[in-house]
């Protein structure tokens, strides 16, 4: 089985090399087109993050940020118009839709 | 259609498409003409998604279904407010942190390219039949109408289409969308309202809708379990939570509606507006259709709805018995009802009144199937259902002139407004993650938004030309939520594992993928099963496989630091 060591690349992502220099083994269904190292992006990367010097943990407002599966709960927020905070609006939403079954419910049961 | 009609649907038309297109000036970057500039108010996405989900397919086919079977096609959208909820709180802040332009855009950035590619391939074959099946829905109007073939029409809708798409990108479809909802709610309201008009003058609006219930066709919410079932409290809650999430979540056609936005809570609300609105404005809609029905109770449905297939079969031996038959049964459930509606109003006892007229009913089912027998073994399409013609023979049958050129118009307007918003982010995906992803990286932002524009066109005539496969899938509503479930389970999965699945990377993604994809045919051809459900075994498929594959191969695709994923 063949080791791994992480390279960061100029467009800010990471790439896979063999640790001996080689190439990685795959099974050629598996093999895609390399990463386009000119791609551009839609959002140009930060000079900390262009020179490839990683920080260890990137900042969320870095506009080259891309968050992790678990960031979105992480990122900051705006509050919604009315109710104070996004889970009341989610929670009132929620009430409405069991409301409207509810009511659907009945309706269906009066003209049957 | 009579000179007024044409007037009203004309200068509507017109005023729709220009109204579009002023409001789109200055779309002259890739993106202003994909996103808008992300400059988009909440209502005008909100209205813009309900626009676009409440297409002419809306008028047309789900008026239709109710009136055959019900208005329990409601419960599908049962699953939409939690999806919305769901999506609002992780894909919206997170695809709006990482400044995409699509969905996939961001599978490349969590996973590698092969898992980009691979969904946005998932996206254009799922889509681009979908979009064909838009275009097809209005063609069935002017077949209706004008009795010119399916395919002109069709071609010449598309034509259209993609003009306007062309010219003007994601901001004049949203715009335009706007303006549309409005006519299609006057639409609406002035369908259910010709409707109640044209009733029996003994028949009130209380005796229509008992009427309606005792036929079974307030059915709106049915809490039996079946797997078989389409349309259940079950499959809505759960099955329909998974297609909408899917929807929302993973299509870059609604995706890209709230990318628009112009912030985070913008796009929110855009997408909560939508939750809150879509089910009502559905039950009002398939309340329509049971509304038609009654309606026709009492003024004499044709044994088939679609004209053509009718005169086809009249040339048969065996049409003369059938017609009488079927008039027959008509007038018999015409008399029950009459007399169910007396009952209901003097608060008389009904229950054998009740019972001759659901078997009165079933007389006139029986009647309309032996006339859809026929029409297969005259050379038909097989499973020939007219369905999709109902809705549109009362409107041009009964609505006074000038409110039929006003309903056409909406239709047409909506159905204009969904394939442009399919086809621009058919071109969307086209462009930005295949064209400038692996073709040219490096060309100018003008040479890309003339890629935009060739990509809208392209898909424009592919979508024509799909076009002509949705008379064989029946009820169209239908159709374009089963297409929509043949690939919207593996997308999810992916995104599933994108958000929540910190150890799971591109490549086991990628197997998790192919394998969910021929979990969904394998069930679709074999396993008999509701097609709502086919979101949920393709998550769940995609999601076990790859935690399978990650399990047994941990190796071949480490984790990088912060999330990133290593290709």
């Amino acid at each position: 089985m063949q080791t791994f060591r992480q390279k960061f690349v100029r467009n800010g992502r990471y790439d896979v090399q063999a640790q001996d220099g080689g190439t990685v083994a795959r099974p050629w269904w598996l093999r895609v087109p390399p990463i386009n190292l000119d791609l551009p992006r839609t959002q140009r990367l930060c000079p900390p993050h262009a020179s490839g010097v990683l920080p260890e943990s990137l900042d969320t407002v870095c506009p080259c940020y891309t968050p992790s599966m678990a960031a979105p709960r992480t990122l900051p927020d705006d509050p919604p118009p009315f109710l104070g905070s996004w889970r009341r609006v989610y929670g009132a939403v929620l009430l409405y839709l069991a409301a409207l079954i509810g009511v659907l419910y009945l309706f269906t049961q009066a003209y049957r | 259609m009579r000179t007024l009609d044409w007037i009203v649907l004309v200068s509507s038309l017109i005023s729709i498409i220009l109204y579009g297109l002023y409001r789109s000036r200055g779309s002259s970057t890739v993106e202003r003409y994909l996103l808008a500039g992300r400059t988009m108010p909440w209502y005008a996405m909100g209205l813009s998604i309900m626009a676009t989900q409440a297409s002419a397919i809306t008028f047309i086919s789900t008026t239709g279904q109710s009136y055959t079977d019900g208005m329990r096609f409601v419960q599908a959208y049962f699953g939409l407010p939690i999806a919305m909820v769901v999506v609002c709180a992780t894909v919206v802040p997170a695809f709006r942190h990482a400044r995409v332009y699509t969905a996939y855009e961001y599978l490349e950035r969590r996973f590698d390219s092969k898992t980009r590619a691979l969904a946005s391939l998932i996206f254009l074959a799922q889509r681009g039949i979908s979009a064909g099946l838009t275009i097809y829905a209005p063609a069935i109007v002017l077949s209706v109408l004008l009795g010119w073939p399916e395919r002109l029409t069709t071609t010449l809708m598309g034509a259209t289409v993609i003009a306007y798409t062309v010219l003007g990108g994601i901001k004049a479809v949203t715009w335009s969308d706007v303006q549309q909802m409005g006519v299609i709610l006057l639409g609406l309201i002035v369908a259910l309202v010709t409707a109640f008009v044209l009733m029996p003058h003994s028949v009130s609006i209380g005796d229509a809708v008992y009427l309606a219930g005792a036929a079974g066709r307030l059915n709106a919410v049915t809490t039996n379990f079946d797997w078989n079932d389409r349309f259940n409290l079950w499959s809505g809650l759960i099955g329909s939570t998974f297609l909408f999430l899917s929807y929302f979540g993973c299509d870059q056609s609604q995706v890209q509606r709230y990318l628009t936005g112009k912030s985070v809570s913008e796009s929110r609300l855009g997408l909560l507006f939508n939750a809150v609105a879509k089910i009502p404005m559905q039950f009002f809609v398939l309340f329509i259709g049971a509304m038609v029905f009654v309606f026709y109770l009492f003024s004499g449905p044709p044994l088939v709805f679609q004209r053509a297939e009718l005169a086809r079969i009249q040339t048969s031996p065996d049409y003369p018995a059938l017609e009488e038959s079927y008039q027959r049964a008509v007038e018999r459930r015409r008399q029950a009802a009459l007399d169910l509606a007396r009952a209901h109003r003097e608060s008389a006892a009904n229950a054998a009144l009740v019972t001759e007229y659901r078997a009165a009913e079933r007389e006139v089912d029986a009647a309309r199937a032996k006339a859809a027998a026929l029409v297969e073994r005259m050379g038909g399409e097989k499973g020939f259902s007219d369905t999709n013609y109902i809705f549109l023979s009362f409107v041009i049958r009964y609505l006074p002139a000038g409110l039929v050129g006003l309903v056409i118009a909406v239709v047409f307007a909506a159905t204009m407004s969904a394939s442009s918003g399919e086809i621009n982010s058919l071109a969307t995906v086209t462009v930005v993650d295949l064209y400038r992803r692996h073709i040219r990286p490096n060309a100018s932002d003008h040479h890309h938004l003339l890629a935009a524009r060739w990509a809208t066109l392209f898909w424009g005539v592919y979508a024509v030309a799909f076009a002509g496969w949705g008379k064989r899938l029946g009820s169209l509503i239908v159709a374009v939520n089963v297409v929509g479930s043949l690939f919207y389970g593996s997308l999810l999965g992916c995104f599933v594992i994108a958000f929540a699945l910190k150890k799971v990377r591109g490549t086991a993604t990628f197997i998790g993928m192919i394998a969910g994809e021929a979990a969904i045919f394998w069930t679709f051809f074999h396993g008999g099963i509701s097609y709502l459900w086919f979101n949920v075994i393709g998550c769940a498929v995609v999601v076990g496989t790859a935690l399978l594959v990650t399990a047994i191969w941990p190796e071949g695709t480490k984790q990088g630091a912060q999330g990133r994923a290593v290709s």
